[in-house]
């Protein structure tokens, strides 16, 4: 599949995102004659071990994500950061998971958002909600360039875009700035050919992105 | 849900079964080869108490009202966890070695119908679920704190065909390995004795009709 870069909104110390800005970035997209196309959603659900003794805790992964998304329905994807472990499972791994009772699940985000249609690029603008709420807790851009699925034939191309895309975003002067973190996927024994697991390995990095951003403020 | 028949065949008799199959079936046999990984949650890994899981399973009732089949597997499942509090829980991991990539399933069995509406059938109706994952499944189970508790190698063939149901027959002996995940090394834990076992997938609304289907071909196979 097409390779896709995600970045996250880093607010400037001090600041919150909004939706304003959220507004103002979409028409960064529609400046660069972005067309809207679709939506997108997916959905990341943090697990949580049911332990007999709360003190063996250390013992367990802490940050085990299950993530769902709607470009792929069948299908789930587990993310262990700290262990650099993804997998993906069709989606009948969820009931599997109920039936073992060992782990549970806890808090939900949706990253949700708009497709935007730029030649051989597709932006998607998204938002970081919460389970059942409309506060904003992040904003996201996913650039995808549909002829290449490298990761590495698509390196120049993408930074390219990504320059250019900063540029328009800079002109806005909004108290904040998009960053770019690039996972190392071998490490997740990945392969140089982009999937579905490489975007899952994304949404969890930019997700420790966005808590690692959000917690001065707490 | 699966109905299941199982029974064994001496080693020496499987050629003219699976002949036999050949003519019952009208399908070409497929190659079985797989490595069957048992795991077991750690100590440390609960399921939810009986007072949790008996509230939990009040408020799913009231919520839908399921058909009797349901109710039979759910009053039966709620026996089982009510005894698993002190257990652990389990899961197998197949690896399909026959193909060229070695392909990864995670199953899960859950306890078998009873009751009633069990005993009026002949073949067992359990809950199982199925999940084709990508290959590191092993190391994120582990990494949960799941244990390794046993491992065995599948080898044989199977037929799989639609006659009321979706029938899959298997005919395998089932092998242990002397080394951690040495399949190339497996001898047989019954030598001389084969596995058959005959298995179609059903849902709660036509378990009877499926049940029915398994019964009938398991005839053809009656010594």
């Amino acid at each position: 599949m097409p390779i896709r870069c995600i970045l996250h909104w880093q607010p400037s110390q001090g600041t919150m995102v909004n939706s304003q800005i959220l507004n103002e970035i979409s028409q960064c997209v529609e400046s660069l004659n972005g067309v809207k196309e679709g939506r997108c959603k997916a959905s990341l659900t943090f697990y949580r071990p049911n332990l007999r003794d709360p003190s063996t805790a250390i013992d367990f992964p802490r940050d085990f994500l299950g993530i769902s998304m709607l470009e792929q329905p069948n299908k789930y994807y587990f993310i262990i950061r700290g262990q650099k472990i993804v997998l993906e499972a069709d989606y009948s791994i969820l009931t599997i998971m109920e039936k073992l009772q060992s782990y549970k699940s806890k808090v939900a985000l949706h990253f949700e958002g708009a497709l935007y249609k730029l030649g051989d690029f597709q932006i998607r603008v998204i938002k970081v909600v919460p389970n059942q709420a409309e506060s904003l807790r992040g904003i996201m851009i996913e650039i995808e360039y549909l002829p290449i699925s490298s990761v590495e034939k698509s390196k120049h191309i993408m930074e390219d875009f990504i320059d250019l895309w900063k540029e328009v975003v800079s002109k806005k002067s909004l108290a904040g700035q998009f960053v770019h973190t690039e996972p190392n996927y071998a490490e997740y024994g990945l392969s140089d050919n982009y999937t579905s697991q490489h975007t899952a390995v994304q949404y969890a990095a930019a997700l420790a992105q966005l808590i690692q951003s959000s917690q001065p403020r707490n | 849900m699966e109905c299941v028949v199982q029974g064994i065949i001496e080693t020496q008799h499987v050629e003219a079964l699976e002949i036999l199959l050949q003519g019952l079936c009208g399908v070409q046999r497929e190659r079985l080869r797989i490595h069957e990984i048992c795991l077991k949650s750690g100590p440390h890994l609960a399921v939810k108490s009986a007072y949790e899981m008996n509230c939990t399973e009040k408020e799913e009732k009231k919520k839908e009202s399921p058909s009797e089949a349901e109710s039979a597997y759910e009053m039966n499942s709620s026996e089982n966890r009510e005894n698993s509090i002190s257990v652990t829980s389990e899961v197998r991991l197949l690896c399909d070695l026959e193909q060229a990539e070695p392909s990864w399933t995670v199953r899960h069995v859950g306890g078998a119908m009873r009751g009633a509406g069990a005993e009026q059938i002949s073949v067992l109706v359990r809950s199982m679920v199925e999940s084709k994952t990508s290959k590191n499944v092993l190391r994120l189970f582990y990494t949960l704190g799941y244990k390794l508790d046993h491992e065995l190698l599948r080898v044989g063939f199977s037929f799989n065909f639609y006659r009321g149901a979706q029938i899959t027959v298997t005919v395998s002996s089932i092998n242990k390995m002397l080394k951690l995940h040495a399949t190339d090394e497996a001898v047989p834990v019954t030598p001389g004795i084969q596995m058959v076992e005959v298995t179609a997938p059903a849902v709660a609304e036509t378990y009877t009709e499926v049940a029915a289907a398994v019964s009938s071909f398991c005839e053809y196979l009656a010594p």
